[in-house]
């Protein structure tokens, strides 16, 4: 066997990729320059879509959503985090709540949706309900600029925390548990370990969280497509903005303008993650 | 070299087997979340017609409703169109925009073209190209849950006629009850501009050049539906649910009316029964001018399509009086051709729920018209999801009506000032 045979297992993979993502994306980036219309034919305009894209007010409030929408990033991880803490230890208890977190990962988001219509619904919703047995306004959960924002954030929130809860749990069963004994004879209290060892340790698994959480964030679209599809074109986030003028108004130039944007916000995030984390120090 | 031809050869007459030709001209056919329905009917005239024409091979195909845009547009990206396909007439300007359509006037005979109702012929010609032959209709009507009425205290008399009854039944009902009367979209999927119609306010001029839905008449008559939201006298998510929601309040019977197409029937028949039994029907709600919209489905003949003639003829031929009868007979909708409208099954009234519906709605069926004259332009989903923004804005008070709908025209122009 020569040194180069091994490389030849990676071209099933590169191959498929190239057809089905980087073959996709380098047309993407072609179309955003294009006036397309896939009957009479294409012209080019250079970075006109991109002028339009910026003078576009709703494109604006779409990309401020989609900013605002990576707080769910941080609630993720801190909700995951403390409940992976709580759950590292594998007993029937434990065994019995990883799997309940989990039940919302394995949800179809349609089933999932229609419920959480349910309970956001303003005239007959469970969250309405409650607050008027308690004498409070009812809330627009759905109609209302930004709260209708938050309301999907909370159900992308319920959707992922199961998922980041596992990336953790597989990340503290790695550490050594003789360091953290070491630092309990120390005389270390349960939270100086968990600042001062675990943390420290589980840094690559949250930049990993961090990363993956991000990006999920950044191309959300299908809770708010289920959840407030016919919200002001304002209200919703960046990928929506995409979908809209490409696959309902078959502006496929400048849906392909708005995707590249997309593309450097989510890789621009990324590199900035890894960078804040220290991702490239070789001791993390 | 013998290995390698081992493993070719059986690849390469499963191939040949795939792309062998039937020496027949092949039409593809793009229906609109008929299938399994209607299975029995399309395979009865594909068959018949098959017979008939020897040399023509029909490749019936299903698409669901809401997947047909992109799957057409797919397909024309992959250089594998279908000939025909099934569209709402709402969509033939964009794609009659887009130079997609074949004009049927130079594939068939007046003689032919003249058998439609005058009314849906003209919702399928643009640029006096006739962009689709229109399929089957539907208009409005409306449903009323007679038990909630009577536990209101209204009779039958009350139920309104007009969009000005209408609006004072939504507040004495709601006054009288606390609950709501009716679910309609004025947000997404605006009814609004239907109701302008039917009012007779014109929201732009003929030549589709200027917007002129901030007139004082305008602002007022849409201020009505703002403030009834506005003071709670209709459901809080009417201006973010979109249209094809309008039925289901009402077949959870939290509403007493709805004004929907008398094809909404069967499925209140199927998801609530006990609303199903009470309810009753009455013709739809028109403003002053009496005129009520016109739904047409209709085939359209896609200019990439290599054998037009071949495609045209069987368009027709789906499209002629005695297969939508028989079609008609499957649902309740209604045939666009004249012959097949006057037959007794549009008139004969055997006293059944169906029957009064098919019959109301049959009356109204010649009169109906295109009362949102935006949609004639290409452009027609940027225009609609402005307006439909302007309620939205107007109706959660971050800016007057007026203001709204002012903003609105000065978008629209905008948008229409780009394709003049």
């Amino acid at each position: 066997m020569s040194k180069r045979t091994p490389y030849y297992f990676f071209l099933p993979a590169l191959l498929f990729l190239g057809l089905f993502a980087f073959l996709p994306f380098l047309q993407v980036i072609y179309f955003s320059f294009l006036n397309y219309n896939i009957f009479e034919g294409s012209s080019f305009v250079g970075f006109n879509n991109y002028v339009k894209l910026f003078s576009d007010s709703k494109f604006l409030y779409a990309l401020l959503n989609s900013v605002i929408f990576l707080l769910v990033t941080p609630v993720l991880i801190i909700i995951s985090l403390m409940l992976a803490l709580f759950l590292r230890d594998t007993n029937k208890v434990t065994k019995f709540f990883r799997s309940l977190y989990f039940l919302p990962v394995i949800t179809p988001i349609v089933i999932a949706g229609i419920f959480w219509k349910w309970i956001f619904a303003e005239d007959t919703g469970i969250l309405n309900y409650w607050l008027s047995l308690v004498n409070l306004p009812n809330v627009s959960w759905l109609t209302k600029y930004p709260v209708n924002l938050f309301s999907v954030m909370i159900v992308t929130v319920w959707r992922g925390f199961g998922y980041y809860l596992l990336i953790f749990i597989a990340g503290l069963v790695a550490i050594p548990k003789e360091v953290e004994e070491a630092a309990k004879l120390d005389g270390a209290t349960k939270f100086q370990q968990a600042c001062y060892i675990i943390l420290p340790m589980l840094k690559p698994v949250i930049l990993l969280v961090l990363v993956m959480s991000s990006s999920a964030a950044i191309k959300m679209f299908t809770e708010l497509y289920i959840l407030i599809p016919g919200t002001p074109l304002a209200n919703k986030t960046l990928v929506f903005y995409m979908f809209k003028y490409a696959f309902e108004r078959f502006d496929f130039g400048y849906g392909s303008a708005a995707g590249v944007i997309i593309f450097i916000l989510t890789f621009g995030f990324s590199i900035l993650n890894i960078k804040l984390m220290g991702g490239n120090n070789e001791n993390s | 070299m013998k290995k390698v031809l081992l493993y070719i050869l059986p690849l390469l007459c499963i191939f040949l087997s795939c792309s062998k030709s039937t020496g027949k001209t092949e039409i593809e056919f793009w229906t609109l979340q008929l299938s399994p329905t209607f299975d029995n009917y399309f395979k009865e005239i594909i068959n018949k017609y098959e017979a008939e024409h020897p040399n023509i091979k029909i490749k019936w195909v299903d698409i669901p409703y809401d997947a047909v845009i992109q799957k057409l547009m797919s397909s024309v990206a992959a250089g594998n169109p279908p000939d025909l396909v099934n569209l709402s007439a709402d969509f033939l300007s964009k794609f009659s925009g887009m130079k997609a359509l074949a004009d049927y006037k130079e594939l068939l005979p007046d003689s032919l073209l003249n058998l439609y109702l005058p009314n849906a012929i003209e919702q399928c010609t643009y640029n006096n190209k006739i962009t689709a032959l229109p399929w089957y209709l539907n208009t409005y009507v409306l449903f009323y849950n007679t038990e909630l009425l009577r536990q209101a205290g209204f009779t039958e008399k009350d139920v309104p006629k007009s969009f000005s009854q209408l609006i004072k039944f939504i507040r004495l009902y709601k006054d009288r009850t606390g609950k709501y009367a009716f679910f309609w979209n004025i947000g997404k999927d605006s009814y609004l501009p239907m109701m302008l119609g039917s009012e007779g306010i014109e929201m732009l001029n003929q030549s589709l050049t200027k917007a002129s839905f901030n007139s004082t008449e305008a602002v007022n008559t849409i201020d009505e539906w703002i403030k009834l939201y506005k003071e709670g006298y209709l459901p809080k998510e009417c201006i973010i649910k979109p249209g094809s929601t309008v039925i289901e309040s009402y077949q959870a019977g939290q509403t007493a009316l709805v004004f929907t197409g008398p094809v909404f029937l069967k499925r209140i028949q199927e998801n609530a029964p006990a609303v199903y039994k009470s309810t009753e029907i009455k013709p739809a709600i028109t403003g002053k001018t009496g005129r009520h919209e016109l739904a047409v489905m209709c085939i359209s003949l896609l200019n990439s399509s290599t054998h037009k003639n071949e495609a045209a003829e069987f368009a027709y031929y789906v499209t002629n009086a005695q297969n939508q009868l028989k079609f008609c007979k499957l649902a309740t909708i209604y045939p666009s051709v004249v012959e097949a409208l006057k037959n007794p099954y549009f008139t004969n009234d055997d006293g059944t729920l169906e029957a009064k519906a098919r019959i109301t709605g049959a009356n109204e069926l010649p009169f109906a018209v295109k009362l949102r004259k935006y949609l004639d332009h290409p452009k027609f989903d940027l225009l609609r999801d402005s307006f439909d923004e302007s309620i939205q804005n107007a109706a959660l008070g971050k800016s007057s009506t007026k203001e709204a709908l002012d903003n609105a025209v000065v978008e629209w122009n905008d948008i229409l000032k780009d394709n003049e």
